[in-house]
């Protein structure tokens, strides 16, 4: 059984001028830092692959919640994404999924075999992040982990 | 068409002047650079087929430059120096100079042993081939690629990958190799990236990418292009 999830919001980017992209990347949100730098990593990938880029934001609606009324506003949630993009200097598209379960989501919304980006931090014990990219390689989709670094600003 | 993209590197403005003037005449495109460092950033940012490099320079010198240079690159290095001992030449060479002239030297014989240096390269690298494998052909010169009456569309980063892994065939390549060599010194950790472009380049050029039958995994080496004998 899948499980319920919401696409409450998306924003896309502008179209190519030149013929249409041949990989879509797609960078799954973990926290804000984590994720500028996974971004970034995703536009170096993307400008040798002529490749777009997809930042997908499964955000989870605790159960006393109804799936539809998470505790931010999906509105304010968009708006810090579209500064993180414009601060990472990618042009992304955004996808905003309201739902339960993060992993399920992702597995429902992600097109066969993608190419996924994830920013990961340095830890001795699996982290989020280290465990969704094994539930997505396990699926065959391709995950790159990106190691990023402490903001110290 | 040039004959071929030459870096000079010597501190000495007047030889880098004359060097200039020569290779120009005999159709090279030159570039220069005044020490061992400008060198290495010349090398690592430009697409060049060979490095004439000055042995005594301030700062970093010659044999440094050299093995420097040697650590990340299969370009050709010819070495000049006023040393003419047989300690300095072994030493050059070890270093990783494919030759060596001492000066003062004269013209033919530093162009003759130029290019003997450019045969000696591996001839993709001087892009004048055109590789067949069964019907896809790359043409290195105008840099596209066909299967069967298609042409393929790569990027340039794709096409540079592809290239130097058919100027290598049938050897196991290491991830780390590639990467530099593709991508820069600065590269060698990102494997997942290199799978990205490997499975790209696989799903444009392979008639059954799951199942490759020219770009080969080397299991935790790298990857190799398997090129049958009778491909040209």
């Amino acid at each position: 059984m899948g499980s319920a999830f919401i696409p409450a919001y998306q924003v896309l980017a502008p179209p190519h001028t030149e013929p249409g992209p041949e990989l879509h990347i797609t960078v799954v949100f973990t926290n804000f830092d984590d994720t500028k730098q996974a971004l970034q990593a995703a536009a170096n990938l993307a400008s040798g692959l002529r490749a777009d880029i997809d930042l997908v934001v499964p955000e989870v609606v605790p159960y006393p919640l109804p799936l539809v009324r998470p505790a931010v506003p999906p509105g304010f949630t968009l708006r810090r994404l579209m500064n993180l993009a414009r601060e990472a200097d990618v042009q992304a598209s955004i996808y905003v999924y309201l739902c339960r379960d993060q992993v399920q989501t992702l597995l429902q919304v992600l097109q066969r075999q993608s190419v996924v980006v994830l920013g990961r931090r340095k830890r001795w014990f699996p982290t989020k992040p280290m465990l969704l990219a094994r539930a997505l390689r396990k699926r065959g989709h391709q995950v790159i982990l990106v190691k990023c670094r402490k903001n110290l600003m | 068409m040039s004959s071929g993209r030459i870096l000079v590197v010597d501190d000495d403005p007047q030889i880098r002047r004359v060097l200039r003037t020569t290779l120009i005449a005999q159709g090279y495109e030159v570039v220069d650079a005044r020490s061992g460092d400008e060198a290495l950033e010349r090398v690592r940012s430009e697409k060049l087929d060979l490095v004439i490099l000055d042995m005594n320079m301030p700062g970093m010198n010659g044999i440094e430059t050299c093995r420097s240079i040697r650590s990340n690159s299969d370009i050709a290095i010819v070495m000049l120096t006023v040393r003419d001992s047989e300690a300095d030449k072994v030493e050059a060479l070890d270093a990783g100079a494919d030759d060596y002239v001492t000066k003062p030297f004269g013209s033919p014989e530093l162009l003759a042993r130029i290019r003997a240096a450019l045969r000696r390269l591996p001839q993709v690298a001087t892009g004048l081939q055109t590789v067949r494998v069964d019907d896809m052909e790359i043409n290195f010169t105008t840099r596209r690629v066909t299967v069967g009456s298609k042409e393929i569309r790569l990027t340039p980063k794709e096409f540079d990958l592809l290239q130097y892994m058919v100027s290598h065939p049938n050897l196991p390549l290491p991830h780390t190799k590639l990467l530099q060599s593709v991508w820069g010194p600065d590269y060698g950790d990102e494997v997942e990236y290199l799978r990205v472009f490997v499975n790209q380049l696989r799903k444009k050029i392979e008639k059954n990418p799951s199942s490759p039958k020219y770009l080969i995994t080397e299991p935790w080496i790298g990857y190799r292009f398997q090129l049958r004998q009778d491909s040209k």
